[in-house]
């Protein structure tokens, strides 16, 4: 039997398939065949397609079916040794790659971490693992360029801030250096640099503008100054004509004036009386001021002397002799009775009247109501004097107490010794017995009377006289009588006083009365100022050779600066009501003021005053 | 029994007489010249009535009284003056004085005045 053929079963001619045109092969089972190419390559599939292989059931041949399952036997032998070999292959590998990517985590984290220094062995024999590791180095690579750029791009920054910087604060020389690896820094530099060189520029534009600017403005100032001075000049020219002019139209004006006033329109009654006595003109006003006409006057020139009162009548007849041969101004005060009987105070003013050639023409009076200004001046000197008088009660008022309480002790003192030498004549009725204590009691009494007596001079030497009347006096002496007036008071508040007199002190030729009442105020002020325990110093000194100084110092609260000003005004005090009456310094004032010399003040507050009164050795009245 | 009277005031002559005419009047009386020698007899020998001087050297007769009635306010203290002050009068009578008394001083008024003090003094002791 004739083996059949697959090529010619299956009309294959796929001449390279190893089976077709075989003899030899008794099956075709064996790979490499051509057969159904879709399953080429599995061996299994294969063999089952095999299986059902017309050819193969045709051919039915156990010897060569021997062979075939040799040669498949001998296929999966292989087969087997190839698995085992690919199997270890596997353990090794996955070995290698635990271990490969773990290096690679290590790595990836450094980086991460910020490390970029990081490294790995790329050699590898699992190609993806090589190429992780690549991976990884490149990447460090990578990020370490960055970072280091980084650095250079701070240190390039902070140089451009810097110089910027410079910059803004004027300095246009700064200039970026060096140069840098990094592309963008580098241009950043060139710009700065440039924006730099064109800033400069204009700066150094705009100041030369700013100079020309000035220059033409100088100059367009020095025009106008120029311009404003020429002006002023012109102008005052023409003020200095315009006041001449006006000078000249006022002196037309006053000539008129002055004739006018001769003439009618004066409030004064004036009156022009000729050599030979006649009066030549009387104005109008005599008429309000004396009562009678002009013509009364003119008719009867002795009218004038006749109304003056009996009292002035010889200060009119003397100055009236007077006028006519002294040349000269002259006035005198004198009272007439007006018509309606009335006093009436009249300032009388009179001159000569001559011509241009000095010829004498008579005399021109002017009579002048000072009634109101007598009466003013008489209110004002009342008030003065009742000024005085006020304070004069309150110097009194408070010398009073003093003395009263230093006069009743020794007055008690008299009392109860005569009293109790009563009580021993009534009570014990034996006079021989208290002989011994009569005397010491009656001694006791003389004692006291003389301690009054004291008190009386003392006061009798207070003078109280108002007006100015001068003397040759010791200032410590004064000082040391005011002191007597004040001591126990002192004694009683615990105030302790310190003199410090210069020995030698000049006399003084001034008013002893004035200078005690000084002394008393300023005293009394720094009694009142010092709290118990306080201090009170007196000093007396030469100034100078015109000059001596009484200082009294306390150490009370001092004078605040507002009130500092205002102490020597009247009225002002800032003691309780009863206890001040605000005039002891104003009455001072005017008193030094009077008697030529000077009072002055220094206070701290919280420290003390000092009174200072400077009195002039010889008397200049001011 | 009279009244236990004790006189401060700086004028030794003025207390000592006075204190002794008050003797001789049977009083139990006493001087002293000194602040701080009146307060010891005020403590030690509790006097019904104090005559008190308003001016003494060092303390103002105000304090002193202040002082005196502290430590017993029923003791009646009657105020000397020298000079009718009329606001320190008000002053030592709104701190407790019973009365006081102008220099130089009238005999019989004292004694009215001390008589008073003590009978006030009694009825409240
Ligand atoms: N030594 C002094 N220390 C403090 N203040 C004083 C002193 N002397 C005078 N003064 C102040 O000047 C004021 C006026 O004094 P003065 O004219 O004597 O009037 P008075 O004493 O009646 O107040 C006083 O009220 C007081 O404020
Ligand atoms: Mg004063």
């Amino acid at each position: 039997m004739t083996a059949m053929k697959c090529w010619e079963v299956f009309q294959c001619n796929k001449q390279a398939c190893p089976a077709y045109g075989s003899k030899d092969l008794k099956c075709w089972l064996f790979s490499g065949t051509h057969c159904r190419e879709a399953i080429q390559g599995k061996f299994l599939e294969k063999m089952e397609m095999c299986l059902d292989c017309e050819v193969l059931n045709e051919n039915k041949d156990f010897d060569a079916m021997k062979a075939t399952l040799n040669a498949v036997n001998k296929q999966f032998k292989e087969f087997v040794r190839i698995i085992g070999e690919r199997e270890n292959e596997l353990g090794r590998m996955s070995i290698e790659l635990a271990i490969s990517l773990s290096e690679v985590f290590e790595g990836l984290k450094k980086i991460a971490s910020g490390d970029p220094t990081v490294r790995l062995d790329e050699r590898s024999d699992i190609e993806l693992i090589s190429k992780l590791k690549h991976f990884v180095n490149v990447t460090a690579q990578e990020i370490g360029g960055i970072v280091d750029q980084s650095h250079e791009f701070a240190i390039v920054l902070a140089e451009l801030f810097d110089v910027l910087h410079k910059v803004s604060k004027g300095d246009l020389l700064a200039r970026v250096s060096g140069r840098s690896q990094v592309e963008l820094l580098e241009s950043l530099k060139t710009v700065t640099n440039e924006m730099i060189e064109s800033i400069s520029k204009e700066i150094t534009r705009r100041e030369r503008a700013e100079t020309e600017l000035k220059k033409a403005y100088d100059k367009l100032e020095r025009k106008v100054e120029d311009r404003t001075a020429e002006l002023r000049r012109i102008n005052e020219k023409l003020w200095h004509e315009i006041l001449e002019r006006k000078k000249a139209e006022e002196e037309l004006r006053d000539a008129e004036l002055r004739y006018r006033t001769v003439a009618d329109f004066t409030n004064d009654w004036e009156y022009w009386e000729t050599p030979e006595g006649k009066l030549r003109y009387v104005s109008p006003s005599c008429e309000r001021i004396t009562g009678y006409k002009a013509e009364q006057f003119i008719e009867y020139p002795g009218l004038v002397s006749e109304i003056t009162v009996p009292e002035d009548k010889n200060i009119w007849a003397s100055h009236h002799h007077d006028a006519l041969d002294v040349l000269g101004h002259r006035d005198i005060v004198f009272r007439i009775r007006r018509q309606d009987g009335q006093i009436c105070w009249i300032e009388h003013v009179c001159q000569p009247v001559t011509d241009n050639k000095g010829t004498f023409l008579g005399i021109r009076a002017s009579n002048r109501d000072i009634s109101m200004r007598r009466q003013a001046e008489d209110a004002l000197r009342k008030s003065e004097h009742l000024l005085l008088q006020a304070h004069k009660m309150e110097a009194l008022g408070r010398m009073a107490a003093g003395v009263a309480h230093e006069i009743n002790n020794p007055l008690a003192i008299i009392n109860e010794k005569a009293g109790l030498m009563q009580d021993f004549l009534e009570i014990s009725g034996d006079f021989k017995q208290n002989r011994e204590k009569f005397i010491g009691l009656i001694n006791g009494i003389f004692e006291s009377v003389k301690r009054c007596r004291t008190i009386t001079h003392r006061l009798l030497g207070f003078s109280r006289r108002i007006d100015v009347t001068f003397e040759v006096i010791d200032l410590n002496e004064i000082i040391r009588e005011v002191l007597g007036f004040i001591e126990k008071e002192m004694l009683y508040r615990n105030i302790r006083l310190e003199l410090h007199l210069q020995e030698d002190l000049p006399k003084v030729f001034s008013d002893k009365g004035q200078l005690q009442q000084v002394f008393l105020n300023i005293v009394n002020n720094a009694v009142d100022a010092v709290e118990k325990g306080g201090l009170i110093e007196v000093q007396t000194d030469i100034k100078d050779e015109d000059t001596v100084t009484a200082s009294i110092k306390d150490n009370g609260p001092g004078i605040p600066q507002n009130i500092l000003s205002h102490i020597f005004e009247p009225f002002y005090t800032t003691k309780e009501k009863g206890k001040g009456t605000g005039l002891g310094l104003s009455i001072s004032y005017g008193i030094i003021q009077k008697l030529g010399g000077a009072i002055l003040v220094q206070s701290e507050v919280q420290k003390g005053t000092t009174f200072i009164v400077e009195i002039p050795t010889k008397a200049k009245t001011g | 029994m009279q009244a236990n009277v004790l006189l401060v005031d700086d004028e030794t002559e003025f207390a000592l007489a006075l204190a002794e005419r008050l003797r001789l009047r049977s009083y139990d009386a006493r001087a002293v010249f000194h602040v701080e020698d009146a307060i010891a007899a005020v403590q030690s020998a509790s006097p019904d009535v104090v005559l008190l001087d308003f001016r003494m050297p060092g303390m103002d007769g105000i304090e002193v009284l202040k002082i005196i009635k502290k430590i017993d306010p029923t003791i009646e203290v009657i105020m000397l003056t020298g000079h009718g002050d009329v606001r320190s009068v008000e002053e030592a009578i709104r701190n407790g004085a019973y009365e006081y008394i102008m220099k130089p001083l009238d005999l019989g008024e004292l004694i009215m005045k001390i008589n008073n003090a003590k009978k006030k003094r009694n009825s409240i002791s």
